[in-house]
């Protein structure tokens, strides 16, 4: 059996697909560093990153390199061997139907996901600070964030996603990572959201 | 007037300059209430935009609008920065990605056109809105106000109302025929020579990049739909517009010159489906009006045709060129690239067909596998066949 582990980074994964590639090692299940089993694991550290991206573009095309970052971004139990499983089968030019499938599967649901939220994500102003809670089922707050901050770059923002306790704060026109957060803010409605809900939604027109 | 009697005045009399209205409303006779306007993007995704007028107070008489000078309806006037502030506030907390502004005339039309301006170059320049915008050019506007608006603005677009001159005479007659086909010209020409120029040099900003729309009410006056897609026909091929959009009549007004009911949203969806028969699908406008000069209401263009057409089917799936495929009723473009991407590794059976996510409701009347046409019957079979009628007969009646 063999069990890899990284430190749960895209980064880091990115190092281990190149290892497993340079190796040709199909692992069977892949753990983070903070979840290490008490089993031999094979700890793979971050490498040059710009080279291999460089390397696995390549090797499989810069669309399939930003495909893998999306099924990435799933969090489904050991995704990170499935993806190289898939790797594999891109690289040797086979093709089977099930898994590449089941890929597409994961990559489209995920990138419904952006989409959805990148429509439907309201912010509320309070203290001068737009501040919006979300819930995904997928990882997708840096793909957001990304999205807004092109969107909002003059404003100071934080899109907190409630499931995986984290956020990101956009100040001066950057973005930063916040683990670990509880925000406990209570939205109230102010006069935009009063015009927002009362005229514009329908209320009051016939 | 405070901001929210203004929205709520300018906002519901936008709701009349509504487009497109049948793809998001299942039922054809109700129209949407509310005034986000949702615009498809090239990639496919609704955007949703705030759609409102700058000014409802309108000098013109025109016989079919809500705003004519005529009509007693309450007025209401935004002020430039009132509805700045109004987008930059909707637009920051993600409720709207754009803005779709259009306006009554107020004034003169190179003032109306000045305010509209002012709006959208302090929202891109002040305000940094990086949002879409659709602004409306108003008809009788001057050359340097039309070429302004199109480097501001994503997509410009001169409403031409009625197919014919004599009819735009008839019920607009503040509007001149000139005062809507010279700014169109223009715009259409800026349009061409910046794509010809970004092509050489990569700074060069397009003219209202996503291109030129323009919008034509249908019912109103008795032109037929062969009369109106002719026209759209001429606007896309000379004025080289993006999309042309059909607009059923609505009676609002009481007048002479206008018919009392409205016209039928169905009447729309028709012409929009003819309207991307012509562009899309190398239909041409003689074969969609072979026995009658407007369009049948029951049956959708392509199946109207593809009847009258009992010779050119079956068209077997595994032979036809794309330009038969597209004929198929059924089977659009996304099918037909399917099939042909498909049928080269082997040949396609009606199985295969399903399995590529082939509609076959519609197509199994006309298509072939291999010589042979969609037996329905057959694969319903049940696995295990019991006949009854033997059984029956075989029971004996009691004797009494």
């Amino acid at each position: 059996m063999k069990l890899l582990a990284y430190d749960g980074s895209f980064s880091g994964f990115i190092s281990l697909i190149y290892f497993c590639i340079t190796k040709g090692i199909k692992p069977d299940y892949i753990f983070k560093f903070n979840n290490l089993p008490g089993l031999p694991v094979i700890k793979i550290k971050n490498l040059n990153i710009p080279l291999i991206t460089k390397y696995l573009t390549s090797k499989l095309g810069k669309d399939e390199l930003q495909n893998i970052y999306y099924a990435y971004l799933s969090e489904i139990e050991n995704i990170e061997s499935f993806i190289i499983s898939y790797i594999f089968y891109r690289i040797n030019n086979g093709y089977n139907s099930k898994i590449n499938m089941m890929f597409q599967k994961i990559v489209k649901n995920v990138l419904y996901e952006i989409s959805d939220l990148s429509t439907n994500l309201i912010f509320s102003k309070v203290n001068n600070i737009f501040f919006a809670k979300i819930k995904p089922y997928n990882n997708v707050i840096f793909p957001l964030s990304n999205y807004f901050s092109r969107k909002l770059p003059r404003e100071t923002w934080i899109i907190y996603d409630v499931m995986r306790s984290s956020a990101i704060l956009h100040l001066n026109r950057k973005n930063l990572m916040l683990n670990n957060v509880n925000f406990k803010i209570e939205t109230k409605s102010d006069s935009v959201t009063h015009l927002w809900e009362n005229i514009i939604r329908g209320k009051k027109i016939s | 007037m405070d901001i929210e009697r203004k929205l709520e005045i300018l906002s519901s009399y936008a709701k009349y300059d509504i487009s497109c209205v049948y793809s998001k409303s299942k039922n054809l006779k109700i129209r949407p209430k509310h005034f986000i306007y949702y615009s498809q993007s090239n990639t496919g995704k609704t955007i949703p935009l705030l759609k409102v007028l700058f000014s409802n107070a309108c000098i013109y008489d025109c016989a079919y609008c809500i705003n004519r000078k005529t009509n007693n309806v309450p007025r209401a006037t935004f002020t430039v920065d009132e509805l700045v502030n109004l987008t930059t506030n909707f637009y920051k907390r993600n409720y709207i990605k754009g803005l779709f502004l259009s306006s009554a005339i107020i004034k003169n039309p190179n003032f109306t056109m000045e305010q509209m301006l002012k709006v959208v170059k302090k929202l891109r320049i002040k305000e940094g809105f990086k949002g879409y915008i659709h602004l409306k050019i108003i008809p009788g506007t001057s050359e340097i106000l039309v070429k302004e608006a199109g480097f501001y603005a994503d997509r410009v677009s001169i409403n031409v109302e009625l197919p014919t001159k004599h009819s735009l005479l008839l019920l607009a007659p503040d509007k001149k025929p000139e005062s809507i086909q010279n700014p169109l010209i223009l715009s259409s020409k800026t349009y061409i020579e910046t794509i010809h120029e970004a092509k050489k040099y990569k700074s060069v900003k397009i003219y209202s990049p996503a291109g030129q729309t323009t919008q034509i009410i249908v019912g109103a006056t008795p032109e037929s739909d062969k009369n109106i897609l002719s026209f759209a026909n001429k606007l896309y091929n000379q004025y080289k517009l993006k999309r042309v959009y059909y607009s059923a009549y609505i009676a609002i007004n009481k007048d002479k010159r206008l018919p009392l009911k409205n016209e039928e949203i169905i009447r729309e969806k028709r012409l929009y489906q003819a309207d991307f028969l012509i562009r899309e699908y190398n239909f041409t406008l003689e074969e969609l009006f072979e026995k009658s000069k407007n369009l049948n209401l029951t049956l959708d263009p392509k199946t109207n045709w593809a009847v009258n057409h009992p010779d050119f089917f079956p068209i077997d799936i595994n032979k036809a060129s794309y330009d038969e495929l597209l004929r198929i009723p059924g089977i659009g473009i996304k099918s037909a690239n399917l099939i042909i991407k498909a049928r080269k590794s082997s040949s396609l059976s009606f199985e295969n067909l399903k399995k590529l996510g082939i509609n076959l409701k519609k197509a199994q009347y006309f298509i072939a596998c291999n010589g042979k046409k969609y037996d329905k019957n057959r694969e319903l079979t049940p696995l295990f066949l019991f006949d009854f009628t033997k059984e029956v007969n075989t029971v004996e009646t009691p004797s009494l």
